[in-house]
């Protein structure tokens, strides 16, 4: 993570996913993405908290996903067809976020990320890492290993 | 005119006229047909290239526009931008070295030369090394899109790059040499109001750089944030117009589609000429001014390609270019299969002309022979000859008739030559006889004569004064006995002429009432018989009536099965519509099933794009390529996305159309079973109506044959009125006869009366006169009478007792006379 800051730094670009959670958009930095894959239903494991789904099969290996809206605190996603699951790269670890659809990837001039507002507890104005105003809509960029920093939120 | 001559004469006259007016007026309607056809084909393929015109450009546009708003163009405008202001003053001439001078490949390939870099060049010019970066995925794109050129242009009108390399590459659209040409004016056309949001069009126009080949071009912005930073331009692929308008499916051997300008120059090379005639040949027609917009036109055309032509155009408006799609045959080619039909239909016509004088010849030949050889028979036979021979009685034709007709004459004269012979044998006896009978007449006159002559010398002794003697004294027994005998003669004569005489009264009354009677009866029988003709004719009109009512109702009925027919035949229309539109449900549901599959493809592809963006951006600078790709992929399923999402909407809108279609076709097969049934209902009381009618006609016709029974009956009472009144009146003039003589015995009434007195005076001495009565049958006059007379008839009973009260052949002279009369009666 610490090396994708500093190419963004230096070409003065970022490259974004974006996704939909309900009617707001978010997105994550491409460099920690690995696959983008459909939904498919996944193994509910016992005793997970509300926003662990369960864990799916990714080519032999079992990854967790994770439904970002409740992690948000959003209202849950109803799974769809349309939906996909993101999987990330989060600090070694392979996670799979449940989003609502992937919408674009975008290039964005780093001068463009704007802070958080200073309204927010730290804990949590740490899950934000920047606002991009991007075609008339405010597009939130994720810190996943904010997200996801304790191992017991990705290991349950 | 001989029958022999006017037969086929007038066969062969009818033939003429009913093939010739068939045959022209079929080939008149075919005429029509053949030209009607002809225009409607290229008013189809005329509208048909209009519309793959409209498609082609529309497809164009939308490419431009996409291209233009495609990332990689911007990226790589500002590259080229960047190392051209590099290149310092000397920019153009170093460029158009490089690429053109030193271009390995000849023009029209230089598109092959990626870079100018060389690999052991110890400078590195970062032009050539952008050339390098893009020129290969610009060149496919062009290629793969079939412009025919690409052009990058900055804001100032250099053209800093040029997939094809012409002599337009390295160049200032602005200067004297390119401002006025197409592209020139759509870099004008864009930066000068500043135009972004739509693509800018140049018509077709003799182009320098390309040998004043003609081009067109079409332009639009790179725009970014801060406006306009450059323009594409493509130069439009004549080549795909070209295939366009070269397809001639459907337009025969000589027909063809080509393309105009405004002012009717080719925009598309005719097919048919080996020249190139882009903006060469001209069409000059008042037909293209009327076929603008999308108004399909149609007329003739003289001169171009040196033919006279069959054409229809219509215009096509595209971004300020007013173009017309034209659809042209040579007439003459139209109207060769006319020139066929019409020599088939001559052929034709004669070989059924020739056919139908041969049978009409054969035809009258085998009538008039017959006829002929009979006029000849009857000739002959007019003038007597009865030995003619007759051939053909045994025919079963009007020939047949005539000739037994003929033979029945012949009998006719052959039975009246014997019958006039036999009728002389005849007269000659009757001629004998008569004379043998006035010489028994004579003889038996001489004898009547001495017995009159003794009765008159009896009467003269009496009348000499013996009758107061013999009335005082008798005489001797012989001659008192004359007397008495006298006397009593002349009593019972009295006597017996006052019977007649009012016997003849009553015969007169009652042949008189007779008369009336007979005179009576036949004037009602001519009545009858009016009646009855009257009847007749009024039979005759109802018959003719009921027969016509019959009639209608036969027509009424062929009408009603044939309405019957067509309900039928509209059920089975209606019912095959029923199971189309089931059918277009059932594709509509398969189309269904596609569009999804499509729309899963499209998510999927989505989804790999979105992996194969991420993959490229890992990659990163080297991942940048890739990364253009997996969004152009990205764009395009989204697309596919959405277009699916437009056809599901547009099927389930069909399929509601479908669903109500299905229960109208259902509502009208419904009415249209009622209307069958009501045909069959109207069928059945026609059939009803029919039958009722038949049997009035056969009443009638029995009530017919009736009343011709009646008319003979009533002919024949007529007749035998007739025969009636005749009698009668002969009946009259014989009771007038007789009373004529009587009254020659009794000259006077008050004789009569006297005679009558005495009659009833002497009536007590008849009683002894009655045993000359009983002699009487024995006299020769009575048995005359009888024998002549063998029928019973009052006359003849009155004279046959006049005969018997004269007694023993007295007073013979009167019934001579009264025998004669009744001869002549």
């Amino acid at each position: 993570m610490q090396d994708n800051s500093k190419t963004v730094a230096d070409t003065g670009f970022l490259e974004i996913i974006s996704f939909h959670l309900g009617s707001q958009v978010f997105c994550v930095n491409i460099m920690s993405v690995r696959e983008i894959r459909g939904w498919a239903p996944s193994t509910t494991l016992p005793h997970s908290p509300p926003h662990v789904l369960g864990v799916i099969n990714l080519r032999g290996s079992v990854i967790p996903v994770i439904d970002m809206a409740i992690r948000l605190g959003l209202k849950p996603i109803e799974p769809t067809e349309r939906s996909a699951i993101i999987v990330t790269n989060i600090a070694g670890k392979l996670v799979g976020l449940l989003v609502e659809n992937v919408s674009d990837m975008i290039t964005v001039n780093t001068a463009e990320l704007q802070p958080a507002p200073d309204v927010l507890p730290a804990a949590e104005r740490a899950l934000t890492k920047a606002i991009i105003p991007h075609d008339k809509q405010m597009i939130c960029y994720l810190d996943l290993d904010a997200l996801f920093s304790s191992p017991e939120d990705i290991a349950a | 005119m001989l029958i022999s001559r006017k037969l086929p004469l007038a066969a062969a006259l009818l033939t003429i006229v009913s093939i010739g007016v068939s045959s022209i007026v079929s080939l008149q309607i075919g005429s029509s047909a053949v030209n009607q056809k002809i225009v409607e084909k290229l008013e189809a393929v005329v509208d048909g290239r209009r519309n793959q015109l409209e498609t082609f450009l529309a497809n164009l546009q939308q490419d431009l526009t996409a291209t233009s708003q495609n990332n990689l163009m911007r990226i790589a405008l500002e590259g080229f931008k960047y190392d051209w202001g590099f290149l310092g003053a000397d920019v153009m001439p170093e460029l158009k070295r490089r690429y053109i001078t030193e271009n390995p490949f000849p023009q029209g390939q230089r598109q092959n030369y990626d870079t100018a870099q060389k690999p052991d060049a110890a400078k590195i010019s970062s032009y050539d090394q952008t050339h390098e970066r893009y020129h290969v995925q610009l060149r496919e794109m062009t290629e793969s899109r079939g412009w025919e050129d690409f052009f990058l242009v900055d804001m100032n009108g250099n053209v800093i790059y040029s997939v094809n390399k012409f002599d337009d590459y390295a160049s200032n659209l602005r200067s004297d040499a390119l401002k006025d040409t197409g592209i020139g004016r759509v870099f004008e056309g864009i930066v000068g109001p500043n135009e972004t949001s739509r693509t800018v069009f140049a018509d077709y126009a003799a182009y320098p750089v390309v040998d004043g080949q003609p081009a067109a071009f079409m332009g639009h912005a790179i725009a970014s944030d801060m406006g306009i930073v450059g323009v594409i331009i493509i130069r439009l692929p004549s080549g795909k117009i070209a295939e366009i308008m070269s397809n001639v499916a459907g337009l025969g051997e000589t027909g063809e589609t080509v393309l105009l300008n405004a002012e009717g120059y080719l925009i598309s090379d005719s097919i048919h000429t080996p020249d190139n005639d882009m903006l060469a040949v001209r069409i000059d027609s008042d037909l293209q001014q009327r076929a603008v917009d999308s108004a399909v036109v149609t007329g003739s055309l003289q001169g171009y390609r040196d033919m006279a032509s069959t054409v229809a155009m219509t215009g096509i408006d595209f971004d300020g270019a007013r173009w017309t799609v034209a659809a042209l045959i040579d007439k003459s080619e139209a109207g060769a299969s006319m020139v066929m039909m019409r020599n088939a239909i001559l052929g034709l016509s004669l070989l059924l002309l020739l056919g139908a004088m041969a049978v009409s010849i054969w035809f009258s030949r085998s009538m008039t022979k017959p006829i002929e050889a009979l006029v000849d028979n009857m000739r002959r036979l007019a003038q007597g000859d009865t030995t003619i021979e007759l051939k053909g009685e045994d025919r079963k034709d009007e020939i047949g008739e005539m000739v037994r007709s003929v033979s029945v004459f012949r009998d006719a004269a052959i039975e009246k030559v014997e019958l006039e012979r036999e009728a002389d044998k005849t007269r000659s006896m009757t001629e004998r006889e008569r004379q043998e009978r006035e010489a028994a007449k004579t003889a038996e006159a001489a004898r009547m004569q001495q017995a009159v002559d003794a009765l008159a010398d009896g009467l003269h002794r009496l009348s000499e004064g013996d009758l107061s003697v013999r009335l005082d004294t008798p005489f001797m027994e012989s001659l008192d006995r004359l007397r008495l005998d006298f006397n009593a003669s002349v009593e019972k004569l009295n006597a017996t002429l006052s019977d007649v005489s009012e016997n003849i009264l009553g015969i007169t009354g009652d042949t008189g009432e007779l008369r009336a009677a007979a005179d009576d009866l036949s004037r009602r029988t001519e009545q009858q018989a009016a009646s009855l003709e009257q009847t007749s004719a009024a039979l005759d009109e109802i018959t003719a009536t009921v027969k016509s009512s019959s009639q209608r109702a036969d027509e009424a009925t062929a009408k009603v099965a044939e309405a019957k027919q067509s309900t039928d035949t509209s059920s089975k229309v209606v019912s095959e519509a029923i199971s189309a539109m089931g059918r277009i449900e059932g594709a509509s549901v398969e189309i269904s099933k596609i569009i999804n599959v499509i729309d899963e493809i499209a998510f999927q592809t989505n989804l790999l794009a979105l992996n194969a963006g991420v993959e490229a951006a890992r990659a990163g600078e080297a991942g940048k390529g890739f990364a253009v790709v997996a969004q152009e992929v990205r764009e395009l399923a989204q697309r596919s996305a959405t277009a699916a999402k437009d056809i599901k909407g547009l099927i389930n809108k069909s399929g509601d159309e479908v669903k109500s279609g299905v229960a109208l076709v259902r509502e009208t097969g419904e009415a249209l079973g009622l209307i069958a049934r009501h045909v069959s209902d109207i069928n059945d009381q026609i059939n009803s109506i029919a039958t009722a009618a038949r049997e009035q006609a056969t009443g009638l016709g029995e009530i017919n044959s009736a009343v011709n029974q009646m008319d003979q009956v009533t002919q024949q009472n007529a007749a035998m009125v007739e025969e009636t009144t005749a009698v009668t009146h002969r009946l009259s003039g014989g009771a007038a006869s007789l009373d004529g003589l009587v009254r020659q015995f009794t000259l006077s009434g008050s004789q009569r009366a006297a005679v009558s007195v005495q009659a009833a005076n002497t009536r007590p001495v008849r009683t002894p006169s009655e045993p000359t009565h009983a002699s009487a049958p024995a006299s020769p006059v009575s048995a005359t009478t009888s024998r002549s007379r063998p029928v019973q008839s009052p006359a003849r009973t009155m004279i046959s007792s006049v005969a018997k009260a004269f007694g023993a052949g007295k007073s013979n002279n009167a019934t001579a006379a009264s025998n004669d009369d009744w001869e002549e009666f």
